[in-house]
Parts: structure tokens; C-alpha cells; sequence
């Protein structure tokens, strides 16, 4: 991309290029989803990626080689339980008609070890969401300077995970919004 | 002339007709003013008593003091600023009755005696103990200090004018205005410049009575009212009497500075009524005048612009105003030699 | 950090911020040195209902009332998603009903917005006046769906309501009504100068700022960056549209990325919208609206599907993305997230504010126009010294009673 933000036609990338390129550098799953749409049948690309936990940097490299500045867009988290799944949604080569596509990395986590390195140093915009998915799910980002609560109040309980179907999840806690907050709490 | 106690009673009299009059008449032109405003902005508004039931509505209501505020400041704010609008009434003439104080004081008392309610805005404001009241009260110094410079340019002005032709009035005093109207006296530089200062005056008493686009104090969706902020029951609504009767305040100003005429002149000739009647007329009169100098002060202004920011505040009052005022005044010094 | 400092607290509640957001503004004077957001007042646990309580179909509603002014992105943006995840393609019909509504949504949602932002800078004559010009596209929504705000036209699918010959001429004199008043709201806007000193190289955004911190929609176009989800990467209609992304140098030639680019874009949009509109009336393929029309199978289908699916959606305030996940033989999402624009646009508030003046707070905070839900009407009403109290059952019947009065008067122009 130029200045002024016109895209140069030469620098449009087929669907092919991307996945061979993360297929080489990375040992992993890629899967490609077309969708048509409208009367044309013009077609919508998600490709799907599942890699290790070890190679996330590595792969956010390689994202940023592909565009300059890859759109984030939110990280999705399944509880499959006995591993917690992270899906970090990212957009591609967007700003050119037809073009985007949606590269949605897909990350396993041990539910004993929900650790996985930051990407805000990367892509600050990734804040609220890391944040986000810290707090609603339990899991530790290293390197976030930021970890207080974003949607949950302060003085949520310690250990307690609304998205996650086990044990931590704050069954007692149901229908009885009224009463989280107490009296002489700090943030009344 | 009134001497001793009888001169005494008189003023307390006179102070209590004179708020019979102006809050009842403040609170209707508020009402004027918001149903014209409603029509003009394409919808119906409220009924013109609206002010009448706000402020029976504010007084019923429970008065809270915050708990950091310095209270007896708090309280003593909104009575002290009502007091000294009132006050102020007492030296400017309205309609055919002279002034109450006459020959106690002029126009450069009435001058500091316009900065008391604010004074006592800005004193409550901090009282508050509110940050967005602290903002507020800080942006009515701001607007305090920038509209101060024009308006005295002006009166000075005129009243220069005045005492250079008539070297034996008491030039400071409102009444000599209403004796010689200033159109009358003026030769061509000095019509365009007493326009020019007609204009700043307006535009003056948009920001004195803090209205869009000079409602930088209040500013609803910037800092939530501001110095009001934390007011609320009958301190809320007595600087909501305040503001009213401060609006015919104003208005009163420019009526007596620049449009001091009468009806019954005029007409005496054509119709016979006793002089109690043409009281009554000149009144009415004087009442009309000030209604279509609120509009344009007032109603016209607020419903055509944007609020403008407290840089742009004092770049309007203390650049175009000032510029404007001083134009206007070296006009005039021009009309005197000539 | 010096000792002049102190804070002021913008929100929860306040009257510039319309939503539970709270800003926390560090000034010395009038300058802002300082700028931190908090969420946390109103977490509605709408994701947990999704993958706890509900079946797919009552997500539907569900995901209408995420927000009142986006209610068709949000539950368009989940049947997508839904559709991907099992399979069930809508009928051509149903894509471009389903553009003319968000459409529709957009002019509405951008009227409201302009009203909004000159409320916030003090121009309330400019904010009846707009407010009043969007009354007819709220009519038009009521006279196709049944409902002013909540559309409920969304279905797995396809959607629930066809247009009707009659319908089509009812949209086509509103979109003509919006071309004549487009001129006067474009002068009023672009032309007045107190609405240019207030939100002129205010609150400006650049385009590098915008890219690092994914802003979306409308503030991430102001500052140049061509990004629009129906020009990238069409759904439905916008594929056989061919919508192209505006940036407020097709208007002047100039990118400020400041408050009154964002105008610019937004009021542009207005026009490309009823473009769209008038393209897809008259274009609108014949053929069913629904894949499948019985409800009771289709439930039956989602329970028995499994995989999943991203739906991304431009709604007016930026890109909207939801991931479904579908679980075999349960009828609650195992994972559903929902990432509204919003959601993007509050750290751009940061640099956006930093360096500017208490009194740009507001204006630059509605520049984003933060998602609100506005559904509250009258409850006393005192006229005349009459007095009755007007319920909810009330409400209702006098709605549907509008609702049919429009319908009956369909021929005549409204």
C-alpha cells in the first residue's frame, strides 16, 4: 500500500499464495471455506489455521510480511473441556473490492496452562479483547501490562470464569445479580 | 425629596414591587423565548408557563448539600446572585418610571454591580467541591473577564458622547440617555458606530446571560451544567430566577441606552387619556421593547449557531468585540470633532 | 503528571455519553493530559445466554436487541454465521430484503448520529431539524416490518418478510424524498461555520493510529483507510452491487481524519445508502424468501448441524463479526461471540483526545458514534388537566394501530 491509500493491482494475493505460504514455514491445518454470495456468486474466503502454542509469534511475523498492518478483529474462546480453544480473527488485504479474506488462527490451550504470549505489542488495538478474554475465561497473556477487568466489575471473585462450562464457572452467582454488589464495597 | 425612615421604607417597598414585577415577567420571557425557539426549530415546545411550573416544581423539591462542599458558601451563592440582579434593577429606568435609586448611583455602577451574579456563580460553583463545577466556574471567570472589556467600551463610549454635547447632564447617569436618545444626537459616523456598539451590546448580553453559543459555564452535554451541577431544589431555583430576572436585566440596559423612547409623545396630540393611562401604555410599550431585544439577543442566537469553545469565546469577545467596540468608539470620537 | 491535575469523570453517567461508558479525563486548565475507559457498568451476558439458554432461532431476537439502532447488522451478522456453520444458504430474494434493510438501518442510524453530534456541540436546531428528516425512514421501516426499531425480519435462511409491489413504491418516493433533502443537509453540515470551528483538525485520528488500533466503519474511512466490509468482502446483495468504500477525499480531495471528516463520510454514506436501495428495489429477484419454511424442520436441521461459521457484516458504525460454533444435538451455540464495532472504536478515543480541550470530549466521543439503545417512551402524559398514565399494553395497541393505518394508507403518499 502507497501514501494515500490506493492499492497498487500488483499486489492483490490469491487465496493459493497464502495458505502455501504459512503451509511452508508452518506444520499445520489450513482450511479453506468459499462461500458464494449474491446473484453472481461471488465468493467469500475464511481460511481456518490451527497451529501449536509455540509458533504463535512466529506466525504473527509471518502475518505481518503478508500485510502491514493485518486487521485484528476479536478473539473467540471455546471451552472444549479439557482443552480451551482460542480463535484470534484476523483480516487480510482488506481496502480492495472483493479481496479481504479472513485468516482465523486457531490455538489450543492445556485448561492446566492457559498461558499464551501477547500480541498488544504487535497490534494495540488487540487490548480489549485480550483483556477481555482474560477475565472471561481465565487465560494469562504474557506481557499484558493491562489486566484489569474490562467488562466484569472490580470486584469480581478471584477464580471465577462466566464463559468456561466447568467447575470455576459462577453457578451461585446466577439470578442473583443483585447481590454481587455489597455494601462498603470499594467500587459501590 | 424622602428623608429618614420614610426613605428607607420606600426602597424596602420598592425592591419588593420591583421583584413583583421582574420575576413573574423574567419567568414569562423565558417561556416566550422557549416557545419561539420550539417553533423555529420545527417542533411545538413547551406551554409559556413552563418557567412558572419549573420553578413551583425546583422549590418543592429536596435541597442536598454535597457532602465536601463549603456549605454556607453553597447556600449563600444562589441568594446572594438573585439579591444582586435584583439590585441591580433599581438603577436602570424602566419604561416612563425613572429609576428607584436615581441620583445614588450610574453606569459604572451598574457595571461592577453585572459581575456580582456571576461573582456569585463562580463562588458556588467551587463551593460545590464538583470537578465539572470547578470547570464551570472556571469558564465563567473566563467569560466574565471577556466580555467585560467590550461592554465598558461601549457605555464609555456613548456616555463620552452625551457629556460632550451637553456638558451640564450628569453623564454617567441613565437617565440623561433617556433625555437625549442617542439616534437623535448622533451625526452619520456616529449612527454607523452606535450600530456597531448596538450589536457588540447584543452579543455581550448573550454571553451575561450565558446562552448558546456563549453558554460555555453551563455547557449541558460538556461538563453537565456545570456550576450548577451539583444545585438542586430551591438553590437551583433561585438561580433560575436569577437568570430570568438577569435577562431583563440586560435587556433593560439596552432599551434604556439605546431605545428610550416613548408612545405617549407621540400620540398625545391624537388621543386623550389621562397621564395614568399613558403610564400604562409606555409600559406596555417598554415591555414589547424588551421582548423584541430578548429575541434578538436571546432566541434568534441560540437557535442559528453552534456553542463555541472557551478559546473561541475569548477570540470572539477579545478580538472581533474589542476591535468592533474600539472602531465604534474612534467612529464617534470622530462625530465629536467634526 | 503535575500537581494541576485532577480528574474529571465523563460517564457512566453523563449527558454527552448515552451509554454506560465511563471516561476517566485527567485536565491541567482545559487541556486533557490524560485519558483512561472503563467499561464494566452493564455487562448483559448475551454470549452466555446464546451458548447456555437459548436455541438458534430465539438467538435471532436475541441478538436483535444487542443493540437498538443496529438491530439488523447484528442478528443479519449471526444468520450468517449460522448459515455458514450448517449449510443453509438463502434464497437470492431474501439477500437483496435483506440489504434494502440494512440499508434503510444505515440512513436511519447516520441521521440519528448527525442529530446526535450537533446536540453535542450545542446546535440543537440542526438536531431537531435532522431528527425530524429521519422520522420518514422510520415510518418506511415500520410500513415493511411491522415495528419502528426492533425490525425482526431476520430468519436462518432467508427473512420473514417479503416487499410487496406496493412496498417497493412506498421505498422508492422515501429514497426520492431523501435525494431532494440530501442538499439541504449537506449545506447545513459542510456549509456552516460554526459547525466547521467545532469540529474542524478536531479530534483527528491518523491513518497510522487508526491501522494500529483497528478502527472500524466510518472513523477508520475518515482517516483514509478504505476499509468496508461490503466493498472487501460482500455478502449477499453487495456482491452483485459493487459498493465502493467512501473516504472523505472523494468529497474534497483532503483527508483531515478530524470530527468533520467524519461528517463528511457519514453524510456521503446517507447517499450511497439510498443508491443501494433504489439499485436493489429495482433489481429484486422473484422467487421464495425462506430456504426452509417450516420452522418446527429447521430447528430440527440446526440441532442436527455441526461446524462453524464467521459472519461479517458492515453495519453503520463499522465492521460487526460474530463466530458461531454449532454443537451436534444441542440446541445452544457451544461458542458464540459477538464483537459489535464499538468494541474497536474506544481505544482510538485515546490519541483522539489527548491534547484537545474538555469542551471537544463530547463531539469527539460521538465521532465514533458509540452504540446506544434508546427505547424508552412516554409513560404520564398531563394534557390539559387531563391525566392518564399510558401502560405498555397501551403503547402497544396504539402502535399496532399505527402500524395498520399505515398499511391502509399505502397508496397515498405518507
Amino acid at each position: 500500500m502507497d501514501e494515500t491509500g490506493e492499492i497498487k493491482e500488483g499486489e492483490k494475493m490469491k487465496v493459493d499464495d497464502v495458505v502455501n505460504r504459512i503451509k511452508e514455514r508452518f506444520e499445520c491445518e489450513v482450511k479453506v471455506k468459499e462461500i458464494p454470495c449474491g446473484a453472481k456468486k461471488i465468493k467469500r474466503t475464511h481460511i481456518f489455521v490451527e497451529i501449536k502454542r509455540e509458533d504463535f509469534r512466529k506466525f504473527m511475523e509471518l502475518l505481518f510480511e503478508i500485510q502491514d498492518y493485518p486487521h485484528f478483529a476479536v478473539i473467540s474462546a471455546t471451552d472444549l473441556g479439557e482443552q480451551m480453544e482460542l480463535l484470534y480473527h484476523f483480516t487480510i488485504d482488506y481496502g480492495k473490492q472483493n479481496d479481504e479474506k479472513t485468516i482465523s488462527l486457531r490455538i489450543k490451550l492445556p485448561k492446566n496452562d492457559l498461558r499464551i504470549e501477547t500480541i498488544t505489542d504487535l497490534i494495540p488495538g488487540a487490548m480489549i479483547s485480550e483483556r477481555e478474554i482474560h477475565e472471561m475465561v481465565g487465560v494469562e497473556f504474557i506481557g499484558l501490562k493491562d489486566t484489569r477487568h474490562f467488562f466484569l466489575p472490580d470486584n469480581w471473585p478471584e477464580g471465577k470464569y462466566p464463559w468456561r462450562r466447568d467447575e470455576t464457572f459462577p453457578n451461585d452467582m446466577l439470578n442473583k445479580l443483585d447481590e454481587t454488589w455489597k455494601e462498603g464495597d470499594k467500587n459501590e | 425629596m424622602l428623608t429618614g425612615a420614610f426613605e428607607v421604607i420606600w426602597y424596602i417597598a420598592a425592591s419588593f414591587l420591583i421583584s413583583l414585577f421582574a420575576i413573574p415577567f423574567g419567568l414569562l420571557t423565558k417561556g416566550i423565548d422557549r416557545k419561539l425557539a420550539a417553533h423555529m426549530q420545527w417542533r411545538v415546545g413547551p406551554p409559556v408557563w413552563q418557567p412558572f411550573w419549573d420553578v413551583k416544581k425546583l422549590f418543592q423539591k429536596e435541597t442536598i448539600v454535597p457532602e465536601d462542599a463549603i456549605s454556607w458558601l453553597y447556600n449563600a451563592a444562589p441568594i446572594l446572585c438573585l439579591a444582586s440582579t435584583v439590585t441591580i434593577l433599581l438603577y436602570i429606568p424602566l419604561g416612563p418610571f425613572p429609576p428607584i435609586l436615581e441620583g445614588h448611583g450610574d453606569v459604572i455602577l451598574i457595571l461592577y454591580l453585572l459581575t456580582i451574579p456571576s461573582l456569585a456563580m463562580v463562588a458556588g460553583g467551587f463551593a460545590s467541591s464538583s470537578p465539572f463545577a470547578s470547570v464551570g466556574a472556571q469558564r465563567e471567570m473566563v467569560l466574565m473577564m471577556s466580555y467585560e472589556f467590550p461592554l465598558a467600551a461601549t457605555v464609555i463610549a456613548l456616555v463620552w458622547k452625551i457629556s460632550s454635547l451637553y456638558p451640564q447632564e450628569a453623564a454617567f447617569s441613565l437617565t440623561a440617555f433617556a433625555r437625549h436618545p442617542i439616534w437623535n444626537i448622533m451625526g452619520p459616523f456616529g449612527i454607523v458606530g452606535a450600530i456597531v456598539l448596538l450589536i457588540v451590546l447584543l452579543l455581550v448580553t448573550t454571553g451575561e446571560i450565558t446562552k448558546v453559543p456563549f453558554d460555555i459555564a453551563e455547557a449541558e452535554t460538556e461538563i453537565a451544567e456545570g456550576v450548577f451541577v451539583e444545585y438542586s431544589g430551591r438553590n437551583l431555583g433561585l438561580f433560575y430566577l436569577a437568570d430570568a430576572v438577569k435577562t431583563v436585566v440586560m435587556s433593560a440596559l439596552i432599551v434604556a441606552i439605546f431605545f428610550p423612547y416613548n408612545l405617549s409623545p407621540l400620540l398625545t396630540p391624537n388621543i386623550s387619556i389621562p397621564s395614568w393611562g399613558w403610564a400604562i401604555v409606555d409600559f406596555l410599550f417598554f415591555l414589547l421593547k424588551l421582548e423584541i431585544v430578548i429575541f434578538f439577543c436571546m432566541t434568534f442566537i441560540r437557535v442559528s449557531v453552534a456553542r463555541f469553545r472557551v478559546d473561541q469565546v475569548v477570540k470572539v469577545y477579545w478580538g472581533y468585540l474589542t476591535l468592533a467596540s474600539l472602531l465604534a468608539l474612534i467612529l464617534i470620537a470622530l462625530d465629536v470633532m467634526l | 503528571m503535575s500537581e494541576h491535575t485532577y480528574s474529571i469523570p465523563v460517564g457512566p453517567l453523563h449527558p454527552a455519553i448515552h451509554e454506560p461508558i465511563t471516561l476517566k479525563i485527567d485536565v491541567e486548565g482545559e487541556e486533557i493530559v490524560g485519558v483512561d475507559v472503563f467499561c464494566s457498568q452493564v455487562h448483559r451476558g448475551i454470549e452466555w445466554l446464546g451458548m447456555n439458554r437459548n436455541n438458534p432461532i430465539q438467538n435471532i431476537y436475541l441478538a436483535e436487541r444487542v443493540c437498538g439502532i443496529c438491530n439488523v447488522c447484528h442478528p443479519f451478522c449471526m444468520v450468517q454465521a449460522v448459515e455458514d456453520a450448517s449449510g443453509i444458504y438463502p434464497p437470492e430474494r431474501a439477500d437483496y430484503i435483506r440489504a434494502i434493510m440494512a440499508e434503510l438501518e444505515r440512513i436511519h442510524s447516520h441521521l440519528l448520529w448527525a442529530g446526535v453530534a450537533a446536540h453535542e456541540i450545542g446546535f440543537d436546531t440542526v438536531f431537531h431539524y435532522t431528527w425530524a428528516l429521519r422520522e420518514k425512514v422510520m415510518d418506511l421501516i415500520e410500513y415493511l416490518t411491522g415495528n419502528r426499531v426492533t425490525k425482526a425480519i431476520m430468519m436462518v435462511g432467508g427473512v420473514r418478510r417479503d416487499i410487496s409491489e406496493e412496498g417497493k413504491k412506498k421505498i422508492k418516493e422515501g429514497m426520492q424524498y431523501y435525494l431532494e433533502k440530501f442538499a439541504k443537509i449537506e449545506d447545513i453540515y459542510l456549509n456552516d461555520p460554526t459547525i466547521k470551528m467545532r469540529t474542524r483538525d478536531i479530534g483527528v485520528l491518523t491513518r497510522e493510529d487508526a491501522l494500529r488500533l483497528c478502527a472500524v466503519g466510518p472513523l477508520a474511512r475518515a482517516s483514509g483507510v478504505p476499509k468496508d466490509v461490503r466493498q472487501d468482502f460482500p455478502y449477499g446483495a453487495y456482491a452483485d452491487y459493487g459498493v465502493k468504500a467512501i473516504t472523505p477525499d472523494t468529497y474534497n480531495g483532503e483527508i483531515h481524519a478530524d470530527v468533520f471528516d467524519r461528517i463528511i463520510v457519514r453524510l456521503l454514506e446517507v447517499k450511497q445508502s439510498v443508491d443501494i436501495i433504489k439499485w436493489a428495489v429495482d433489481n429484486l429477484p422473484s422467487g421464495p424468501i425462506l430456504a426452509e419454511k417450516n420452522l418446527v424442520k429447521l430447528k430440527m436441521l440446526l440441532k442436527k448441524a455441526e461446524g462453524e461459521g464467521i459472519g461479517r457484516v458492515e453495519a453503520p458504525r463499522g465492521e460487526d463479526i460474530h463466530y458461531v460454533r454449532l454443537e451436534k444435538g444441542k440446541d445452544p451455540y457451544l461458542s458464540w461471540k459477538i464483537r459489535a464495532p464499538t468494541y474497536n472504536n474506544v481505544l482510538p478515543w485515546i490519541p483522539m483526545l489527548l491534547g484537545g480541550q474538555i469542551a471537544d470530549v463530547p463531539i469527539v466521543a460521538a465521532s465514533t458514534d458509540p452504540c446506544m439503545s434508546c427505547l424508552n417512551r412516554v409513560t404520564v402524559v398531563d394534557e390539559k388537566g387531563r391525566k392518564y398514565e399510558i401502560t405498555k399494553e397501551y403503547m402497544h395497541e396504539l402502535s399496532v394501530k399505527k402500524t395498520r393505518r399505515l398499511m391502509r394508507n399505502a397508496n397515498r403518499s405518507f
